[in-house]
């Protein structure tokens, strides 16, 4: 993926703070409008660092129907009837929670996919090496290992192709051609790790007292970061705890809670939850560029 | 081209389930009683008294008015059973004659599973609790829809909140007795 995102550039610390809060927060309250903060939150970094992609957007909404359409049909639970179907009643209740389960998955899948864009592999391992070394140094490297296997079975099959080796002409043949670079494959990859660990030893990786070299800094934008996130933490969990944010859809609907505490929480979730879209902007500002971040020429367009 | 077939083709099984799924309208459904040779007839109850009599065990359900006051969702009554009809079949024709709400899962061809009566489900006073039956006080071990009644009988659906033993079945209670 060559979109890159302002948010990124925060320190992996809190990134992690960050995230876990929001998709903990999303997932485990089950409150409509923390729900569709979060949505409209994550759509909104999506589409400011990966942008609108009507083919996705189109993914998104039909699994979202599939998800409000699929519930009532397992779940006969509530007191609005609709109608019934295989004798069995189809309720409002069990429509209206069918859809804060979509919004539920898809905020979640949304942040999800900007994790996987804001932290990268350098930043887990920042973050769990001193801790788990040997689990950290096992990741990355099992990380690294899958893109690597595909961009050179890539290769590997193109070089084939173009040397007229690759038989297309049946499935069998297709097959066969395939293993035959598939097996290649794992040699080159078992070659590859032995190298790989070779080179690591010879450069000390199990001596103690080892250093690694990150450019990670706390700076400003990082305690502003944290600050909102740990207010919006306190007042989610609190208010949560005590009972000011509960929401229920069985065996009715309840209202949405409009307490002193629930609107508490809903102003600094939506607050935390907007963090990344507002870094984004106000990186643009600072480099007065309006266009969408990926005009931006990146590595992969000026080349 | 291809994709409009396929949405075509996803509209078509949509529809295709739920015309095999037998769709009706609330009015549809209430009022297509079944109208078989009456037979002989059965006292029928069901009751949820573990709730109405505990004011530590669903609140929620109280607050949404679905525990009678006394726990009778339906009072001893007597109701009309023809040949072969089963202790699922009088309570299913009793709600529905009624308008009450029920949900159930079918375990397999002919065994179902009631969750639910009167939107009152399963685990709702905590996790040993949900709907059960008894006929003329015995607790069967067959599903209900596979227990066929007889004239005379007198059928009780129960909710408990105990796995039986607050309503009078004492299966477990004698494995309790077994294993000690």
């Amino acid at each position: 993926m060559n979109n890159e995102s302002a948010f990124s550039h925060l320190h992996p610390l809190t990134l992690m703070l960050w995230f876990s809060f929001i998709l903990c927060a999303t997932v485990l309250t089950t409150n409509p409008a923390i729900a569709l903060l979060s949505l409209f939150a994550a759509s909104l970094h999506r589409a400011l660092t990966v942008g609108v992609k009507p083919r996705q957007v189109a993914l998104m909404a039909v699994f979202m129907l599939a998800v409000t359409l699929l519930n009532p049909l397992f779940s006969h639970h509530g007191v609005t009837v609709l109608f019934f179907l295989g004798g069995l009643p189809i309720t409002r209740e069990a429509l209206l929670f069918g859809a804060f389960m979509s919004v539920l998955c898809a905020a979640a899948v949304l942040w999800c996919s900007s994790l996987s864009l804001c932290m990268t592999s350098d930043k887990v391992i920042y973050l769990f090496g001193r801790p788990f070394p040997k689990l950290a140094v096992l990741l990355s490297l099992t990380l690294r290992l899958i893109p690597l296997f595909l961009s050179e079975y890539k290769r590997m099959m193109e070089v084939r192709k173009a040397c007229g080796l690759y038989d297309s002409s049946s499935l069998f043949g297709r097959a066969r051609s395939s293993l035959t670079v598939f097996s290649a494959l794992v040699t080159m990859i078992l070659e590859d790790s032995v190298d790989t660990a070779d080179s690591m030893r010879s450069r000390g990786v199990e001596l103690k007292g080892r250093t690694a070299y990150s450019e990670y800094r706390f700076r400003r934008g990082d305690l502003l970061t944290a600050a909102v996130t740990a207010a919006a933490l306190v007042f989610v969990v609190l208010s949560g705890a005590g009972g000011y944010l509960g929401f229920s859809f069985y065996p009715s609907v309840t209202e949405l809670p409009l307490n002193s505490a629930a609107v508490a929480s809903y102003i600094f979730f939506g607050a935390a939850a907007l963090v990344p879209s507002i870094t984004e902007v106000s990186l643009w500002r600072r480099l007065n560029l309006t266009a969408c971040a990926s005009d931006i020429p990146t590595a992969k367009n000026t080349l | 081209m291809k994709r409009i077939l396929f949405a075509a083709a996803a509209l078509l099984a949509a529809a295709a389930l739920v015309f095999a799924l037998n769709y009706e309208s609330v009015e549809e459904h209430y009022s297509s009683g079944c109208s078989d040779a009456q037979t002989g007839t059965v006292t029928l109850l069901v009751s949820c008294e573990e709730i109405a009599n505990d004011s530590g065990v669903g609140q929620v359900l109280k607050a949404n008015d679905l525990v009678p006051d006394d726990g009778l969702i339906i009072p001893e009554t007597e109701v009309a059973i023809s040949d072969g009809d089963t202790a699922f079949d009088v309570l299913s024709n009793a709600l529905n004659e009624r308008r009450i709400h029920f949900d159930y899962s079918a375990i397999s061809d002919r065994s179902v599973y009631v969750k639910g009566i009167n939107n009152i489900y399963e685990y709702d006073c905590g996790d040993l609790s949900g709907w059960m039956y008894s006929v003329n006080g015995d607790f069967p071990t067959v599903s209900s829809s596979e227990y066929t009644l007889h004239d005379g009988d007198s059928l009780r659906w129960l909710y408990t909140c105990d796995l039986g033993r607050d309503v009078g079945d004492n299966y477990y209670a004698a494995q309790g007795e077994k294993h000690e």
